[in-house]
């Protein structure tokens, strides 16, 4: 995979400059902790002298964790291809725009694909890969999109 | 093609006559038949065609739409003022994003009527001497408009 090192960037991973009205599918949904009875709350002390109540504690057990929609759907990748036409600047300008980038971050993900010959962009849901895949396409750009394998 | 002005709401430019003429025959050109269409998954993939339909079914669509902006942007007097031996072409700053659109597509679509070469290998001739100036001419303005685009507005 040509982008090994996303994580080192400002700002961590593809999709987290992206701007809010296109954000919502990049970002790892948040797990629901589901409400629950504590089962293992036992009540003690119940018997000692002067303890009207029974003392309740705090289920200390291990949470049970439901998985996230981002990590059971299957990820797609959004990948920009290097060609001899498009200039660098205007890439960068694109990306910049596309994904709300910094143009620091912009200018990594260009110089990765004029480096290596391409560069994973994004990775994302089926919908949301297509949408960015529209985008980058509209400005000129040779993007695609793949299942993550 | 020189900045002339970045105004709040537009980009000011000032050309040659020639230099303008060129800029407005090259915008004549788009949108460009492109000989193969792009395609929504890398070479080799397993086609998704529904996807593909969808990514061509768009992408025609935004040409259509930028081709009558374009239009009306050409034949619009607040665009394109003679000024003596040069014109002023005033862009809104709204109106970047589309004709940058535009130039990328008349200079992709030019690059690949050429057959694709790489930068040093364009053999030119007769037949394509218009392809590669529309190519050139596309490059130029593009890098002339990403420069302006540095200039933040003043402020108010």
């Amino acid at each position: 995979m040509a982008d090994g090192n996303l994580d080192q960037l400002p700002g961590g991973h593809a999709g987290n400059g992206t701007p809010s009205k296109q954000r919502g599918a990049c970002e790892a949904a948040p797990s629901h902790r589901p409400l629950r009875t504590p089962h293992s709350a036992l009540p003690i002390l119940a018997a000692a002298p002067g303890v009207a109540e029974p003392l309740v504690m705090p289920d200390l057990g291990k949470e049970e964790k439901t998985a996230g929609r981002s990590d059971l759907e299957p990820a797609w990748l959004v990948i920009c291809w290097d060609d001899p036409v498009n200039l660098m600047d205007y890439v960068t300008h694109v990306f910049q725009v596309v994904f709300g980038w910094q143009k620091q971050k912009a200018e990594y993900h260009m110089m990765q694909v004029h480096n290596q010959g391409k560069s994973m962009l994004a990775r994302t849901t089926m919908e949301q890969a297509e949408h960015y895949v529209h985008q980058l396409q509209k400005y000129s750009l040779h993007a695609t999109m793949e299942r993550e394998s | 093609m020189k900045l002339l002005e970045a105004r709040p709401d537009a980009l000011v430019f000032v050309l040659g006559r020639r230099e303008m003429a060129l800029f407005v025959n090259a915008l004549h050109g788009f949108p460009v038949t492109r000989p193969k269409p792009p395609a929504v998954t890398a070479e080799g993939a397993p086609p998704n065609d529904s996807a593909q339909a969808l990514l061509e079914e768009s992408l025609a669509e935004h040409k259509r739409e930028n081709a009558a902006v374009l239009r009306k942007f050409l034949d619009s007097p607040d665009h394109i003022r003679v000024e003596g031996t040069t014109v002023h072409l005033t862009i809104p700053r709204e109106s970047v994003e589309w004709l940058l659109q535009v130039l990328n597509d008349l200079r992709v679509g030019s690059w690949e009527l050429l057959g694709c070469p790489k930068p040093d290998d364009v053999e030119v001739t007769d037949e394509n001497v218009l392809h590669y100036v529309v190519m050139e001419t596309c490059g130029m303005f593009q890098m002339a408009l990403l420069g302006a685009l540095e200039n933040p507005p003043p402020d108010p």
